[in-house]
């Protein structure tokens, strides 16, 4: 038995210990934000908030959760207001095909979280997820338009 | 309760407007739809067409004909609804249509709600016309109610932001009120919905302007419900370990370590399917579960022999080496205009050059999947489609039900690229729900995508060209060798239109020209892949035109101005056509060439190259820049981009369009190709098959438009093509290597 909080509910877990925490999420927990893309943690579609880190939920095996906080992209909002990364989103209007942008959108509020105005060179670092539609141009108009709207408070 | 009205039985009348609970439809007829496509002067006649809702809170449904597979579909349709009708952009919702095939007397089959199809960009084109019109009807007809009610002329009226207004008085009456009406009164006659005339484009507001995607709050939210996302109630969860041997089959099966994991329901062996060609089914070993996890757990402890059947021991290398083989013999002649070895033996210089392209997977982020659910009599499928046409073909094959007992609802869908062309992961669907009598979701892994998907064939291309003594082309001999499966089409013709067509960029603009072509069969399977046959082209033509213009000491954009000539039309008897004209490719040359500041010196390891093609009726041409550091790393810097498409709907996705495809076009130059070793793929995820990421996304994109043609067209595939010969080119002018070969890869390093 494992007890996790995820979007500040709490949360338990008895099932096989091995699966991925994406799994849990996508057909457990019904959040189907989070996205299934390689299974290998190469891709990001599947980036959560792990105690406040970016993680792929797809090799996250259920036995380590226990204790963890976890955020998916439907925590990632506080209520009706929208965090001011997927505000960047909206207004830059990054996504093609929108399948990977979740992960997108979280990989960048952890990064933010640490590095309030990060450098084109941050963000290369920081930024690995894949997005297939090559929307790469304004991912990173959105970044440092996410990082404005987040200064500006 | 639904008031079903027969409003009018006038022969002349193609839209059916009926009320449905509170709301107002507005749907095409069979005849309606076909006499606009029709007038829209272009192929696919299909039978009934979109339609539209006034709903009672004064919004406005559009019932999108296409699915949005990341083009903007579900954003620029609806743009050209509220233009024409006269609503607010913002009121204006989309919803996919649902998806059917009905049977007509004869036994022949067409579209129930209109064509529903995709691909070849050809969306936004096929719907301009026939989308605006039953807008166009729509409006004429409310505006008709509306003078009654409020007692005006029409003359009088217009409309405005969903609203009727009387000009005269001021006063007015909503969409909504006016539908209303029409449960009291019939609707009033129209004489000839022909005769109704469509805004003329210099009267539009909204056409032509930037606009967000409709759905992006969905999107960043994850509230967006692709197929993957989709459910059915008491649903199963499936894998497939399917051969990795394209041609191979299933020998044995132990299973009785994956039968012991918890959840696992059924373990079902799929047969190599009878029949050669479409759906390509591979021969495999399903896993069917109460998760997802159980299946995909349960399949890894499988132990299953696999035999390699035909495509044993061939290799991307050797199907090259089998290529080169038969291009030293004559091939059969694609085209052959004029006298190629007169010429030749004429010019005052000769240039020859070997190009080839590596074989690519889709990688569409959204593995397929499909839900299947099977009734006896009929089938239920959810998926994230693109073309739903292949899907419920393929669905009826594998399970023998009629076309019309096949329905089918379209999610919104993670991504194709040419991929969801082909519906083989609903046919994999339909058939596990079949034999087990119960809704099945079947979910591919990214490893089940890279091994068994249908690829972009590959290809060697020997070019010869004469040149005279003025520096111009005076012939152009393209030798063409493809390796595909294609084991339904005996056609030579339709065995290479992936890869080249007749109508070949420069053919018409150098006297002597031909093509010579050649078609090797091998087990690996293929198909479209982003701009088929451009995309392969513009890298083999381009990059060839690019060297002539080296050996003939003229700069690349004039060297191409001149071979392009005078504007004028030339005929292109291909998807795109019938014709082009020289005027606009050379039009968005000089314009990406004048952004890119073309002819000013660049720093050294710097290289700045130029290249256009002509893709699906539209022009693009880029400067690409590059820096190559001392270690050989290539760094993409800007890319400047002209394009015309003729009327652009939405200015913010045409941009955005062009930015993907030109990052798609950076990625798989620079390092993607999949090899085949002893009849399988080699790359399996994504840390082999390296698409690209944000660190190597050049840092600056500019796009510009240039309105040179009415037509509208659509924008996916167009930026593209003229990626790889522009990018080499920089390269070239970087290092003094010319890349011949695709990927890049680390051939600057050798």
């Amino acid at each position: 038995m494992v007890q996790f909080k995820v979007n500040g509910n709490e949360m338990r877990y008895d099932g096989d210990p091995d699966m991925p925490l994406l799994w849990y999420l996508r057909e457990d927990a019904g959040l189907k934000g989070t996205k299934f893309g390689c299974g290998i943690a190469q891709c990001g579609a599947c980036t959560v908030h792990f105690n406040g880190k970016a993680v792929r939920s797809c090799v996250v095996p259920m036995a380590v959760v226990d204790g963890a906080e976890i955020t998916t992209i439907e925590g990632l909002a506080a209520g009706d207001d929208l965090d001011p990364v997927q505000k960047a989103w909206i207004e830059i209007d990054a996504p093609q095909c929108g399948y990977c942008q979740t992960g997108q959108i979280m990989a960048t509020a952890a990064l933010l979280a640490s590095n309030p105005d990060p450098n084109d060179k941050d963000i290369d670092r920081a930024l690995t997820n894949i997005c297939r539609c090559g929307a790469y141009y304004r991912i990173r108009k959105a970044i440092h338009r996410a990082a404005e709207i987040k200064r500006e408070g | 309760m639904a008031v079903l009205m027969k409003l009018q039985a006038d022969r002349r009348r193609f839209l059916k407007f009926t009320l449905v609970g509170g709301a107002l439809m507005i749907a095409e007829t069979p005849l309606g739809y076909a006499r606009s496509l029709k007038n829209s002067g272009n192929g696919f006649l299909g039978d009934i067409g979109p339609y539209l809702r006034i709903e009672p809170d004064n919004t406005v449904i559009l019932g999108a004909p296409a699915p949005e597979i990341g083009t903007g579909m579900h954003t620029s349709l609806p743009m050209l609804i509220a233009e024409e009708i006269g609503a607010d952009f913002d009121t204006v919702a989309v919803r996919q249509m649902p998806i059917k095939l009905k049977r007509a007397p004869d036994g022949r089959y067409s579209w129930a709600y209109g064509v529903q199809g995709g691909g070849g960009s050809f969306t936004l084109r096929r719907n301009w016309s026939p989308v605006r019109r039953l807008a166009a009807v729509t409006r004429t007809v409310l505006m008709k109610a509306a003078s009654e009610a409020l007692d005006a002329p029409v003359t009088q009226l217009r409309a405005e932001n969903n609203f009727v207004i009387d000009e005269a008085s001021g006063r007015r009456i909503s969409f909504s009120d006016i539908a209303a009406l029409a449960s009291a009164s019939p609707f009033p006659e129209i004489a000839d919905e022909d005769d109704i005339p469509l805004k003329e484009p210099s009267g539009f507001t909204l056409i032509g302007q930037w606009r967000r995607s409709k759905g992006v709050e969905d999107v960043v939210t994850g509230r967006a419900v692709f197929g993957i996302d989709a459910e059915m109630p008491g649903m199963l969860h499936a894998v497939i370990a399917r051969c990795p041997y394209f041609d191979g089959d299933v020998l044995s099966v132990d299973d009785s370590e994956a039968r012991e994991v918890a959840g696992v329901k059924h373990i079902v062996k799929l047969d190599k399917p009878a029949h050669p060609g479409q759906p390509y089914l591979a021969a495999g070993v399903a896993v069917v579960a109460t998760k997802f996890w159980a299946a995909e757990k349960a399949r890894r402890l499988l132990n299953i022999e696999w035999s390699k059947g035909r495509g044993a021991g061939e290799s991307s290398e050797q199907i090259m080496a089998v290529l080169e083989e038969r291009q030293q013999q004559p091939g059969f002649n694609l085209v052959k205009d004029g006298d190629g070895a007169e010429a030749l033996a004429r010019a005052t210089a000769i240039h020859e050059a070997v190009y080839e392209l590596p074989i690519l997977t889709h990688a569409t982020m959204e593995p397929m999947n499909c839900i299947a659910h099977w009734k006896g009599e009929s089938i239920v499928l959810k998926a994230p489609c693109h073309n739903a046409g292949s899907v419920v073909g393929a669905v009826a094959r594998v399970t023998g039900l009629d076309m019309d007992a096949i329905h089918l609802e379209s999610t919104r869908t993670g991504g194709s690229f040419g991929r969801r062309l082909y519906a083989d992961w609903a046919a994999e669907a339909a058939i596990l729900s079949k034999q087990l009598n119960a809704p099945v979701k079947l979910v591919w892994t990214r490893e089940d995508d890279m091994a068994s998907d249908i690829y972009r064939p590959p290809s060697r291309h020997r070019l010869r060209a004469g040149l005279d003594s003025d520096g111009a082309i005076s012939a152009w001999s393209h030798s063409a060798a493809v390796a595909t499966r294609d084991e339904e089409s005996v056609d030579q013709v339709d065995r290479m239109q992936n890869t080249i067509w007749a109508d070949n960029f420069p053919r018409r603009l150098v006297e002597h020209f031909e093509i010579d072509a050649h078609h090797e069969t091998w087990m690996t399977l293929n198909g479209p892949w982003r701009a088929p046959m451009p995309a392969q082209q513009a890298f083999v033509v381009e990059s060839f035109i690019n060297e002539l213009a080296e050996k003939t000491g003229a700069d690349p954009l004039e060297f191409r101005l001149k071979l392009l000539g005078e504007p004028r039309d030339l005929p292109y008897e291909h998807w795109g056509g019938p014709t082009y004209n020289t005027g606009r490719w050379a039009g968005v040359l000089k314009k990406a060439a004048a952004a890119a500041g073309w002819g000013r010196k660049v720093k050294r390891r710097h290289g700045r190259g130029i290249a256009g093609y002509f893709t699906f009726g539209s022009y693009c041409a880029l400067v690409v820049d590059v820096e190559v550091s001392k270690n050989r790393d290539i760094r993409v810097t800007r890319v400047v981009a002209a394009a015309d498409a003729g009327r652009v709907v939405n200015p913010n996705g045409f941009r955005a369009q062009l930015e993907g495809g030109i990052m798609d076009g950076l990625s798989t130059a620079l390092r993607l190709k999949i090899d085949i070793e002893d009849g399988r793929a080699v790359q399996s995820n994504f840390h082999n098959y390296q698409v690209m990421r944000i660190a190597d996304a050049p840092p600056v994109i500019e796009t510009h438009m240039i309105e040179g043609g009415d037509n509208v067209h659509g924008t996916g595939e167009i930026g593209l093509p003229p990626v790889a010969p522009a990018l080499c080119a920089a390269l070239y002018q970087a290092t003094g290597k010319r890349i011949r070969k695709l990927p890049v890869g680390d051939q600057l390093k050798a």
